[in-house]
C-alpha cells in the first residue's frame, strides 16, 4: 500500500502539472460562511499543492463538509476567497468545476431506479465526456473498485459500500485535477479500502492531482494524507505537514497538561492516541 | 437516433437519464400511453351525448364536440408539462438529493432548465400525436394532415410560451419549495378561460377580455383552425405572434428570476432542501 509522503517544509514535492488543468492547487483566502446568522467556518486560510493530499479532520460539526462543499462550488462562501485550479469559484464557478471531482458522503447524490453504470453514463456525460471514452472510463472505474458485477444492478439495490465506490467512481471519471473526499472510507470492505487509499494516493503522487479529504477515520488519514487541517468550531486549529501537525498537538498537550480547556478537545485526544498506537 | 441526440449535445445525458428512468417505471409508462384511449372514449360519448344540441358555438370549429374536445384535451396535456416540468424536476431533484451533484459538475443553469425538462417535451409532443391520430383512426375525428407542419409550429410556440411561467414556477419551488401559486392560477386560468372544454364565445364578454390574453386561448385557437378548419399561418398569424410574444418577453424574464432565486439558494445553503 502506498503511504503518504511527509514533506516537513510543506513544499509540493514533485508536483506535476495536474492533468491538463492550469495547475491544480486549491487556495482558499479567509473563507468564511454563515447558515442562519451562525459562523460555521471562520476566516479559513488553506493552499493545497498540486500532488498532495491534504486531510481536514475535527469532531462532528467543526465544519469539514462546509469546507468541502465550498471548493465543490455547491456553496459560496459568505466571506474570502476560493481559487481551485486556477480558476476563481466566484466568477469562473463553471471553469473550476471541470476540474474538480466531488466525492460526498452523501448516499442521496445518485438516482436510485438507474442502474450504476447508467448513472455513471450520465455524470459522465455532464462532464462532456464523449461516448466511447466515457465508455472506457466507466468500465475501467467500476473494475478498479470492485463493481464490475454488479454494475447492471439498481442503484437502489447497491450495499453503502458500494454506493460509495461508486460515488469514488463518479469523481474520478473526468480525470479532475482536484479531488474532494467527503469520508472517503465510510462503509467500505477493508479491501475496497485499501484499493481506495491506494487511488488516492496514485491520483496525487502519478497524475498530480491535489486532493483534500475530509474524515474521521484516522486509518484513511494515516494512509493517505501528506498534510493536516484541524478545524474546531470553524477554525483552523493547526495546518500543516503530518509529522508536524502530530508534534505540535503533543507538545501543546503536554504543555497544557491535557487538562480541560486544552486547546485541543477530546477529539484531538483521541486523534493523538490513535496515531501513536498505530504509527 | 444517435445522431440525432449528439445535437441536443449538453442536454443529452438528462434525456437519456429521465428516458431510462421512465422506462423502468414499466406500468406507469405503458398507462401514460393507452390512457389516451379511455379518456378520448369518454369524450367521444359525451359528444353523442351533446349530438347538434350544442353546434352553434363550435361552428367556427366544424359544429361537432368530439373534435373539439379531442384538440383541448391534447393540448392541455402538453401544457401540464410545459407549466408544471420545470417545477416538477426541481423538487424531484431537491427530494431525490441529486440536485447538489448535478450541480457539482460544470452545469449551468439554463442547461439544466432545458434538460431536465427535454424528455418531458418531446414524449407529451409524441402523446399530442398519439390524442390526434386515435382521435381520427378510432373515433372518426376529421383532420386536416396537411397542416401538421404548421400545428407542430404552433405546439412549439406553445411551449416556449408556457415555459416562460413554468421557469417562474420553479423560481418558486427555489425559494419556498413547496406551494407555487404561479402554476396554480395559470393552470387554472388556462382550462377555465382558455377554451379548452368549451369555446371562449360562450364566456361573458368581459372575461373573454382577459381570455384574450391567455396564451392557451391563442394555441387552441391556432390549433383547432389549423387542424380543424385548414387555415394556414396566414389565418393563425395573430395567434401565432400572441404566442412568440409571450416567449420572447416571458423566456428572458423567467430565467432571469430564475437564476436570482438559485443564487439566492445557493448563498443561503437551502438549494438541496427540501
Amino acid at each position: 500500500m502506498p503511504k503518504g509522503n511527509e514533506k516537513e517544509d510543506g513544499s509540493a514535492g514533485g508536483a506535476k502539472a495536474a492533468c491538463g488543468a492550469p495547475g491544480g492547487a486549491v487556495v482558499c483566502r479567509g473563507v468564511s460562511r454563515d447558515y442562519g446568522g451562525k459562523r460555521v467556518l471562520d476566516g479559513v486560510d488553506l493552499r493545497v499543492e498540486a500532488g498532495t493530499v491534504t486531510a481536514v479532520v475535527g469532531p462532528m460539526g467543526a465544519g469539514k463538509t462546509t469546507l468541502l462543499k465550498m471548493l465543490a462550488g455547491i456553496v459560496p462562501p459568505t466571506a474570502g476567497r476560493i481559487e481551485v485550479a486556477g480558476f476563481d469559484m466566484r466568477t469562473d464557478g463553471r471553469e473550476a468545476r471541470r476540474r474538480i471531482g466531488y466525492v460526498p458522503a452523501e448516499e442521496r447524490s445518485f438516482f436510485w431506479r438507474l442502474t450504476g453504470r447508467q448513472n455513471l453514463d450520465f455524470f459522465g456525460g455532464l462532464h462532456g465526456l464523449r461516448a466511447a471514452e466515457k465508455k472506457r472510463r466507466i468500465e475501467a472505474a467500476l473494475r478498479r473498485l470492485g463493481l464490475a458485477d454488479q454494475a447492471d444492478a439498481a442503484f437502489r439495490n447497491y450495499s453503502s459500500g458500494m454506493k460509495q465506490a461508486l460515488s469514488l467512481a463518479r469523481g474520478l471519471l473526468h480525470e479532475p485535477a482536484v479531488l474532494l473526499l467527503d469520508e472517503p472510507g465510510r462503509s467500505l470492505s477493508v479491501e475496497i479500502a485499501a484499493r481506495v487509499h491506494g487511488i488516492i494516493r496514485e491520483w496525487a503522487e502519478k497524475r498530480g492531482a491535489a486532493v483534500v479529504l475530509a474524515s474521521h477515520d484516522v486509518g484513511d488519514v494515516k494512509r493517505t494524507a501528506d498534510r493536516l487541517l484541524i478545524l474546531k468550531r470553524g477554525r483552523v486549529e493547526a495546518e500543516g505537514p503530518i509529522g508536524e501537525v502530530r508534534r505540535a498537538i503533543e507538545a501543546r498537550t503536554q504543555r497544557d497538561g491535557g487538562e480541560a480547556g486544552s486547546a485541543l478537545d477530546e477529539w484531538d485526544e483521541a486523534f493523538r492516541e490513535r496515531m501513536r498506537g498505530g504509527a | 437516433m444517435r445522431s440525432r441526440l449528439g445535437s441536443i449535445g449538453p442536454l443529452r445525458p438528462f434525456f437519456i437519464r429521465d428516458l431510462r428512468n421512465e422506462v423502468s417505471y414499466k406500468l406507469s409508462f405503458a398507462l401514460q400511453l393507452f390512457g389516451v384511449l379511455p379518456v378520448l372514449l369518454m369524450y367521444f360519448f359525451l359528444s353523442k351525448l351533446f349530438g347538434s344540441a350544442i353546434a352553434g358555438p363550435l361552428e367556427p370549429y366544424g359544429g361537432t364536440y368530439f373534435p373539439f374536445i379531442l384538440i383541448g384535451a391534447a393540448l392541455q396535456n402538453y401544457m401540464a408539462v410545459a407549466l408544471g416540468g420545470f417545477s416538477a424536476g426541481l423538487r424531484d431533484a431537491q427530494l431525490s438529493g441529486t440536485l447538489e451533484a448535478v450541480f457539482a459538475a460544470p452545469v449551468g443553469v439554463g442547461q439544466y432548465l432545458a434538460g431536465s425538462t427535454l424528455y418531458s417535451f418531446v414524449f407529451n409532443l409524441l402523446r399530442v400525436v398519439l390524442y390526434l391520430a386515435v382521435g381520427a383512426v378510432v373515433f372518426g375525428a376529421k383532420l386536416d394532415w396537411a397542416r401538421f407542419p404548421l400545428a407542430l409550429l404552433t405546439l412549439a410556440l406553445t411551449a416556449a410560451a408556457f415555459s416562460s411561467l413554468g421557469i417562474l414556477s420553479a423560481a418558486f419551488v427555489v425559494v419556498f419549495k413547496r406551494g407555487d401559486p404561479v402554476n396554480y392560477f395559470i393552470n387554472v386560468a388556462s382550462w377555465l378561460l382558455g377554451g379548452v372544454y368549451y369555446p371562449v364565445s360562450v364566456l361573458p364578454g368581459w372575461v373573454q377580455k382577459i381570455s384574450a390574453v391567455i396564451p392557451m386561448t391563442h394555441a387552441l385557437e391556432a390549433l383547432r383552425a389549423t387542424l380543424l378548419g385548414g387555415a394556414g399561418i396566414k389565418e393563425i398569424g395573430g395567434h401565432l405572434a400572441v404566442l412568440a410574444a409571450w416567449a420572447v418577453v416571458g423566456l428572458p424574464i423567467a430565467v432571469f428570476l430564475f437564476k436570482f432565486s438559485f443564487e439566492r439558494a445557493q448563498a443561503k445553503g437551502t438549494l438541496g432542501h427540501y
